[in-house]
């Protein structure tokens, strides 16, 4: 596998505007993205459920991450025991 | 009633079933759950942190750590390395990987089989790598090299994914195993992750179990999951760890206790929706129960076949 192709991978999990360029026609989009014949016909079999839930999944982790949700006094508990 | 819900039973009912003595249980720390953890070390065995959070930590709540180490024994859990890429991985993430490890001396460290970021995109999470030669030699290489920095190999696990990654020419059973023999980590088998695949993509768990060399082994993650449903009116399952751990995760739980020898360390992780302290305790027991089951048929198995 190519870094290219982890590369358009990554971007298909974050890109929505792109996500939609290439659900609506997959091999057109990735040969856009000069990837290879057999990475494309790889791509035109997607898992298209998948790769929705998945990019809804990793979205809302990055905004999960963004808001610093998670609380970082834990600390605070310990000092006290 | 599983068999492991048997054990259980058994546990409840007179002395409590331990696995081997050497087997330890415990919880991911989490901010909501450090009081009731620290009240309850005589039911917890050892505690994993996650190393991430523990980054740019103030002095004082590096000294907490520190405090916390010298009552339990610490596991240092990474969830951003993504060493399961093509690319290298981040020489900077290793060497604060490193300074925590030698900080905190945890028994072992570990880390996801997984892609986090990919040229200069940050997915923000866990991503299933395509399962394939190259990604097994490109994920064996990062292991090595974060191995050579931190100074000890971590262990590795499989990670739930909701999409089968494009382009893969294996079984995620096959490239564990491949990505496990190649680099030399052991592995740490989450079995929610199993159970969560093989709901959706359709395999079965136990051929799964069958594909790993129960030898490499050495740690255990278990967690809760649910359904979620699609525009398409297809459902799926998520490994949330925001709920209880499901019977059929205790169930694998029995299965790998019937197959692994050695001893394991099994951590309940819990990130949320956080129920009373005692119902965790009591998951940890009823897993201490569901390996303790497994190991005693295969002794079974053993000794009826001398």
């Amino acid at each position: 596998m190519r870094p290219e192709f982890e590369t358009f991978l990554a971007r298909l999990y974050t890109d929505a505007p792109l996500r939609a360029r290439f659900l609506a026609a997959p091999r057109e989009e990735a040969e856009r993205q000069g990837l290879t014949v057999v990475e494309c016909a790889a791509l035109e079999r997607i898992d298209r459920v998948g790769l929705e839930l998945s990019a809804r999944s990793f979205a809302h982790k990055r905004a999960l991450t963004a808001s610093g949700r998670r609380a970082r006094s834990w600390w605070k508990y310990l000092l006290r025991y | 009633m599983g068999e492991a819900d048997v054990a259980v039973v058994e546990a409840n009912g007179s002395d409590r079933l331990t696995a081997d003595a050497s087997d330890r249980f415990g919880l991911t720390w989490q901010p909501a759950l450090a009081a009731g953890i620290l009240a309850n070390l005589d039911r917890i065995d050892v505690v994993e942190v996650i190393a991430e959070e523990q980054f740019g930590a103030s002095s004082r709540a590096t000294r907490a750590l520190e405090t916390l180490a010298q009552h339990v024994p610490l596991l240092v859990h990474g969830v951003a390395l993504g060493p399961a890429s093509t690319a290298p991985v981040d020489a900077f993430r290793l060497e604060k990987l490193a300074r925590l490890v030698d900080r905190v001396e945890p028994a072992f460290w570990s880390e996801h089989l997984a892609c986090v970021r990919a040229g200069d995109i940050e997915i923000g999470h866990l991503a299933a790598a395509p399962r394939t030669e190259a990604t097994i030699d490109a994920t064996a290489a990062n292991l090595s090299r974060a191995a050579a920095l931190v100074g000890a190999r971590p262990m590795v696990e499989n990670i739930s994914t909701l999409m089968e990654p494009p382009a893969s020419d294996r079984s995620e059973a096959e490239w564990i195993s491949s990505v496990i023999a190649a680099s030399g980590c052991d592995l740490l088998l989450d079995l929610h992750n199993v159970h969560a695949n093989s709901l959706n993509f359709g395999f079965d768990p136990l051929d799964y179990l069958d594909r790993l060399d129960p030898e490499r082994i050495g740690a255990i993650h278990l967690a809760g999951g649910c359904w979620i449903n699609t525009a398409g009116d297809e459902q799926r399952y998520l490994d949330d760890h925001l709920h209880d751990v499901p019977d059929p995760v205790y169930d694998l739980l029995a299965e790998v206790g019937a197959r692994v020898r050695r001893p394991l360390t099994v951590i309940l992780e819990r990130d949320g929706r956080f129920p009373p302290m005692s119902d965790l305790l009591w998951q940890l027991d009823r897993a201490r129960a569901a390996l303790a089951q497994g190991r005693l048929r295969a002794d079974r198995v053993g000794a009826s076949a001398k």
